[in-house]
Parts: structure tokens; C-alpha cells; sequence
């Protein structure tokens, strides 16, 4: 190997092929990623984790926190009793619309469209850097494309939402290229700007629409059979964003999102293609949002402009939902959209929207990492017994104890 | 006749729609990350002076004197609630994150408080029925003077005052500020809670020709940021340019048939965005260059 050559990750990198420590990572001052491989060094004076400058007595430093973001190398975190549970709830939540009653099926659509939403919002402002506020936008296209196709197209009603989610996809390319080259903040205002412009337009250029157009195709189902479509499309969207979500966080795209984000100089330096990374997210989160605005439309058979465009039903409560759980994380904007979805229903919109609001505020500035993300590590600390009995492990990937 | 009233009222109504352009704008330029406070704290002091007029009599210069400070003040301490952390404070997707929570916060108190019923929301009745006068009137002559002397103030807080230079400083190299003995939090908030000043003001100001509830709050943010975008961002002579344009196709439009007006300015500005390619910064003149 000549001296120009690039090191070999299995020589310099000992991340993936030493044991992880046992103390949770950035608890006790243990390299979560192994020894180094330049302790030692005699022409390194940084080497050995002797800190040149430091006085004596200062506290050592921590090691810095992994990133979370980032897969963890190979697949070795996870066991089968994580893969098993998995595998659980999945068939649960899809069986869900077998044996859940009307009330459920509501709340069910309900959580599983925010879900969905607040998945993609949380990987475009957590990974890709880039906060939409275009929601609105996108789920109007969404509701109108499909509208058209039912009640001009005379298609079936499911098959114009999948056809919808498309045509939202399609309308999303140059939407996303021309806003996503704003600043990110800008791209936020310039979504709502969108969606204030699509609403506007569909009311001057269809009348009825101002005070909601009546689908007669969907009002012709029952109810019985609508409320039943609508619940098994809407975990198709819930459960299909959130594979679709971290198969995303997993693969190039999101690397390349990442990098992005972090240094968008370096990546560019080093070839990353970000922007295409955040052109397809942007489009595919703008097909899970045409496909939410179309399923709510199915759902009551009555779609209005104003409803269809209205940020404060499409852009704002996945903001609150993913911020409240982390929008770094996957657990997180799921566990915002069901404080969000509950609280909606125990108090009525507006203060369910000032509760979670303030609360999530309040705790992005005392967790700034996120509440799933935070409390993953303590809540596996405390499980530990529990898991070593069990033998199981915990995704950090500590060592096992055998029981007894 | 009739088309000289609608044009002198646009005139009139073009220095409102600029102040709140340039809380937008201005505050983005610096850094302020204020995008979405300026709708919020417009519609929030507008309604919050709609229950000020009908609980205290009180006159629209007193009620603006009353409600503007009360922004400021509020603003400012959310502004160094936000940036507590400096894992928030340096990670724009973050602040942009918290500073929309406490906007939409502070939207939804205000519905609680208040409703979302324009009545309810005004305090009994139309802010114009509050206030009084029609809408081409010396009020809206006085209501175009504060609003530019508003413009004045701001344009002269960050372009002439030496408050200026700490902006630029903490939006190029926040670290030079701290190493110069300056609170960039401290700055930064203080600055958020100028722009959000100036957005309530020009909220006060535009309840005065029609109701505004709290929810309005969305409708402000668009217009405002669609002014700033045309006029550039940060640009004073742009806000006022664009307030202008806008102000007279959103008037004679729906002069012509209700509801074109908004299409027009929409339309307008999405062709504008499209023909700069979402290049913001090349609306940007020699002196703002010069500047950074």
C-alpha cells in the first residue's frame, strides 16, 4: 500500500469488529467505539488520550456522543427478540382494522396520518436540514388529484388515491427544486406560500369547492365499508411511511443527507449528491402527504379548499408531534403523534395544539436531543436486569449475562 | 372615481404591509430566526388590542403604545428561552424548530383566550367599527405615517446605528461577538424581539381595516414573507416596492372578482421565484454585500 493509499477500515477503524463497552455510551468516559487505533503514538501528542493542554485536575473529557443518526456499521444490535417483537407489532397494527371498533378506527386514522406525517417531517428537518411547512401544499394536491380522478376520471376511489399519491409526487419535482434551493426556513415560508396559493386557486377556479364539494362516488359507499377502506389505508400509509422512513435513514440517501447537512461544503467536496438525497425525500414525503389529504377526503366524502390547504391541519401538527418525541429519531415522532392524537381527544383543537406546543418547546430546550432519543439509554439502563435475565440485549449493544 | 379611492386606500395600506415585510426580512438577513413570530406576533397583538380598545376605551395610539410593548417584552423572553441551549441556538433547524412551537403556542393561547370567531376576537365588533372611520380617511393617513415611521426606526436601527454592526458580527461570526465581551443570546434576542415589535405593530395597524382573529396568524405569515421574498430580503426601498405591488393587485383584483386579488399576489410572487431560480440572494444590493 503506498503512502497516498487511504486506510483500510479494518485497520484503523476498530468500531465494528471490538466489543462495545459495557457503561452506556458518554456515561462514564469509555470510547464507545473501542480502543483507538492511535494510542500510543509517540509522534501523536494528542495520543493516548492525554490531552496536551488540559490542567491537572480538570475533569477528563467525554468522549464524543455517537451520532445516532448514523447506522451502526453491521446489523449487530439488534436479536431476535427485538426482530420477533417487531415482527409482532407489525401484524398487530396491520390486523388492527380486523377487530378494532368505530370509535378505535377513528382514532386509529387518526394517529396513523399523523404518524405518517410526522415520520417524513421529522427526516427532512432532522436529516436533511431542511423543515417543510409545504404539508398544506402537497395534501391539497393530493385531495384535488384525487377529487379529479373520481369525480371527472370516474375511477375507482382507491385506485385514484394510489394514482393521486403519484400525481402529488410528480407535482412535487419542480415545487421542490425551486424552493429547496432556498434557505431552509424559507423553504418553510415558501411551502405555506404554496399552499396559500393552491387554496386560492382551487377556490377562484372551482365554486363549490369554497364550501366543500360532495364526492358522490365515496357518499354512495356505505359506511360500514368506507370507515373499513379507510382504516386498512390508513395503516397502508402509516406502516408503509414508517418502512419506507427508515429504509431511507438507512441506505446512501441518507448518509448523503446527513452530510448535507452537517458540512455541505466537505460533502460537495467529497461527491456527495445531497441535493438529489433531498429531492427524493422531499418527493416522497409529499406523496405520503397527497395520499393523507386524499385519504381524509375518502374518510368524509367532502373535500374544501380551505380544509385541503389548511397548514394548520397538515403542516403544523406534525411539527409539534415530531418535535415533542425527537426528530432525530424514529420512536420519537411517533410517540409525539399519540401525545398529540390523545391529547386532541381529551381536550378540544386548540388547546390539544397550545398543550403540545409549550410542552414540546419546553423540552426541546431541557432535552435538546429529543425525548426518545434521551430517554432510550435510561429506559435500556433500567431494563437491564430484566434484559440479562431474559437475555436479551439492548440496541447500544452492551454485553450479555447470562442468567443465573 | 371609484378606482382613485381603491388606489389611494392600497397606497395607504402599502406602508403596513412593508413593516411587517421587513420583520420578515430583516430579521432573517441578521439571523434573528424569527420566520414564523412575525404572523403570530401580529395577529396576536391585533387581537390582543381588539380586547384592549373594547375593555378600556382606549384610543388606537394608546392601544399600540400598550400592546407593542407588551410584544417586545414577550418576545424577548421567548427569545432567550429559546436560546437557553446552544445545542438549539447553533443548529438553525432547531431554532427554526422551537421558535414555530412557541408561535403556534402562542397563536393557540390566544384562541383559547379570545376564540377564533372574529367577533369574539375583536372585542364585540369590527376593529374598523372600533376604531372608526372608513377606510380611505385621515386614519388611514395616520396609520400610513406610524407604519412608515416604524420603517424609519428599523432601517435606521440596521443601517446606521452601531447596533448594526453587532448584527452583521453575530450573523456572520457569533463567536467574535462573545470574544468582544457581547451576549450574542443577549443580542440576538433582543433583536428577535425588535422584528417581532415591528410585526405587532404592523398587525394593530392592519386590524384596523377589517377583523383579524388569532388564526390569521397563517394569512400574515404569507403575505409578509411573500412580500419580503419579492422585495429581497432585508431590503428596505424592496419591502416598500413590493408592499406597493402587492398591495395594488390585491385590492383591484378583488376590485374585479373576489378572491383574485390573493391569486394575483400569489401568482406573482411564485412567477418571480420561479424566473430567480429560489436565488433569494441575488436581490441583495452593494450594500448589503458590503455589509456581510
Amino acid at each position: 500500500m503506498s503512502a497516498t493509499d487511504p486506510p483500510r477500515r479494518d485497520e484503523g477503524d476498530a468500531a465494528t469488529s471490538v466489543d462495545p463497552p459495557t457503561e452506556l455510551p458518554g456515561r462514564s468516559g469509555v470510547d464507545p467505539g473501542g480502543p483507538r487505533s492511535d494510542a500510543g503514538d509517540p509522534g501523536n501528542p494528542g495520543a493516548a488520550g492525554v490531552d496536551p493542554g488540559a490542567m491537572v485536575g480538570d475533569p477528563p473529557l467525554l468522549p464524543p456522543a455517537p451520532d445516532p443518526l448514523l447506522p451502526v456499521g453491521p446489523r449487530t444490535g439488534y436479536r431476535w427478540p427485538q426482530v420477533a417483537a417487531a415482527v409482532a407489532l407489525f401484524f398487530v397494527v396491520v390486523s388492527l382494522p380486523l377487530w378494532v371498533g368505530q370509535a378505535a378506527s377513528g382514532f386509529l386514522v387518526d394517529l396513523l396520518v399523523l404518524v405518517a406525517l410526522a415520520q417524513w417531517w421529522a427526516l427532512l428537518a432532522g436529516f436533511a436540514g431542511t423543515p417543510s411547512l409545504s404539508g398544506g401544499f402537497h395534501a391539497g394536491v393530493g385531495a384535488y388529484l384525487w377529487v379529479a380522478l373520481v369525480s371527472w376520471g370516474g375511477l375507482n376511489p382507491v385506485v385514484a388515491l394510489a394514482l393521486a399519491a403519484m400525481g402529488t409526487a410528480v407535482v412535487s419535482l419542480p415545487t421542490g427544486w425551486l424552493l429547496l434551493k432556498l434557505a431552509p426556513a424559507w423553504t418553510a415560508l415558501a411551502g405555506l406560500v404554496a399552499g396559500a396559493a393552491g387554496s386560492a386557486l382551487v377556490a377562484g377556479v372551482d365554486e363549490p369547492s369554497q364550501q366543500g364539494r360532495a364526492i358522490a362516488a365515496v357518499s354512495s359507499l356505505g359506511p360500514t365499508v368506507r370507515r373499513s377502506l379507510t382504516t386498512w389505508l390508513a395503516v397502508v400509509l402509516g406502516v408503509g411511511s414508517v418502512v419506507a422512513v427508515v429504509a431511507v435513514r438507512r441506505s446512501r440517501l441518507g448518509l448523503a443527507a446527513i452530510a448535507q447537512r452537517d458540512d455541505p461544503e466537505a460533502a460537495s467536496t467529497l461527491g456527495v449528491r445531497a441535493d438529489w438525497s433531498r429531492q427524493l425525500m422531499w418527493t416522497m414525503a409529499a406523496a405520503a402527504a397527497g395520499t393523507a389529504g386524499a385519504l381524509v377526503g375518502f374518510r368524509t366524502g367532502v373535500v374544501s379548499a380551505a380544509g385541503a390547504f389548511d397548514p394548520l391541519l397538515w403542516a403544523v401538527p406534525p411539527l409539534v408531534a415530531a418535535a415533542f418525541g425527537g426528530m432525530r429519531s424514529l420512536s420519537g415522532p411517533a410517540i409525539g403523534s399519540l401525545v398529540y392524537v390523545v391529547s386532541e381527544r381529551l381536550l378540544d383543537r386548540p388547546a390539544a395544539l397550545a398543550l403540545c406546543a409549550v410542552a414540546a418547546a419546553v423540552l426541546m430546550v431541557a432535552v435538546p436531543r429529543g425525548l426518545a432519543e434521551h430517554a432510550t439509554p435510561v429506559l435500556a439502563a433500567r431494563l437491564r436486569p430484566l434484559t440479562d435475565r431474559l437475555r436479551f440485549r439492548v440496541p447500544s449493544g452492551s454485553s450479555t449475562t447470562p442468567a443465573g | 372615481m371609484r378606482w382613485v379611492d381603491l388606489v389611494i386606500e392600497a397606497l395607504l395600506r402599502a406602508p403596513t404591509l412593508a413593516l411587517l415585510a421587513l420583520a420578515f426580512g430583516v430579521g432573517q438577513r441578521f439571523g434573528a430566526r424569527c420566520e414564523l413570530w412575525g404572523g403570530a406576533a401580529a395577529a396576536v397583538a391585533a387581537v390582543g388590542a381588539g380586547w384592549l380598545s373594547s375593555a378600556t376605551g382606549l384610543g388606537p395610539v394608546a392601544n399600540a403604545a400598550a400592546v407593542v410593548p407588551l410584544v417586545f417584552g414577550a418576545a424577548y423572553l421567548l427569545g432567550v428561552f429559546v436560546t437557553t441551549r446552544p445545542e438549539i441556538a447553533g443548529d438553525p433547524t432547531r431554532m427554526f424548530t422551537a421558535s414555530s412551537l412557541l408561535a403556534v403556542a402562542a397563536v393557540a393561547v390566544t384562541v383559547l383566550w379570545r376564540g377564533d370567531d372574529p367577533v369574539a376576537a375583536t372585542g364585540g365588533g369590527n376593529l374598523r367599527e372600533l376604531f372608526g372611520g372608513p377606510s380611505v380617511s385621515v386614519d388611514s393617513a395616520v396609520d400610513a405615517a406610524v407604519a412608515s415611521a416604524a420603517i424609519l426606526a428599523l432601517g435606521a436601527l440596521v443601517t446606521l446605528s452601531r447596533f448594526r454592526v453587532r448584527l452583521v458580527v453575530m450573523d456572520r461570526a457569533p463567536e467574535l461577538l462573545v470574544r468582544a465581551g457581547h451576549d450574542a443570546r443577549q443580542v440576538s434576542a433582543l433583536f428577535g424581539a425588535v422584528t417581532a415589535s415591528a410585526a405587532g405593530l404592523a398587525g394593530v395597524l392592519a386590524a384596523r381595516h377589517g377583523a383579524l382573529t388569532p388564526t390569521a396568524a397563517v394569512a400574515l405569515t404569507v403575505v409578509g414573507a411573500e412580500t419580503a421574498l419579492l422585495g429581497g430580503l432585508g431590503s428596505i426601498p424592496g419591502a416598500i416596492g413590493a408592499a406597493v405591488v402587492l398591495s395594488l393587485l390585491g385590492t383591484l383584483g378583488d376590485e374585479v372578482r373576489q378572491g383574485w386579488g390573493g391569486l394575483a399576489v400569489h401568482a406573482v410572487v411564485l412567477v418571480v421565484l420561479f424566473a430567480r431560480q429560489g436565488h433569494v440572494g441575488r436581490w441583495s444590493t452593494p450594500r448589503w454585500e458590503a455589509a456581510r
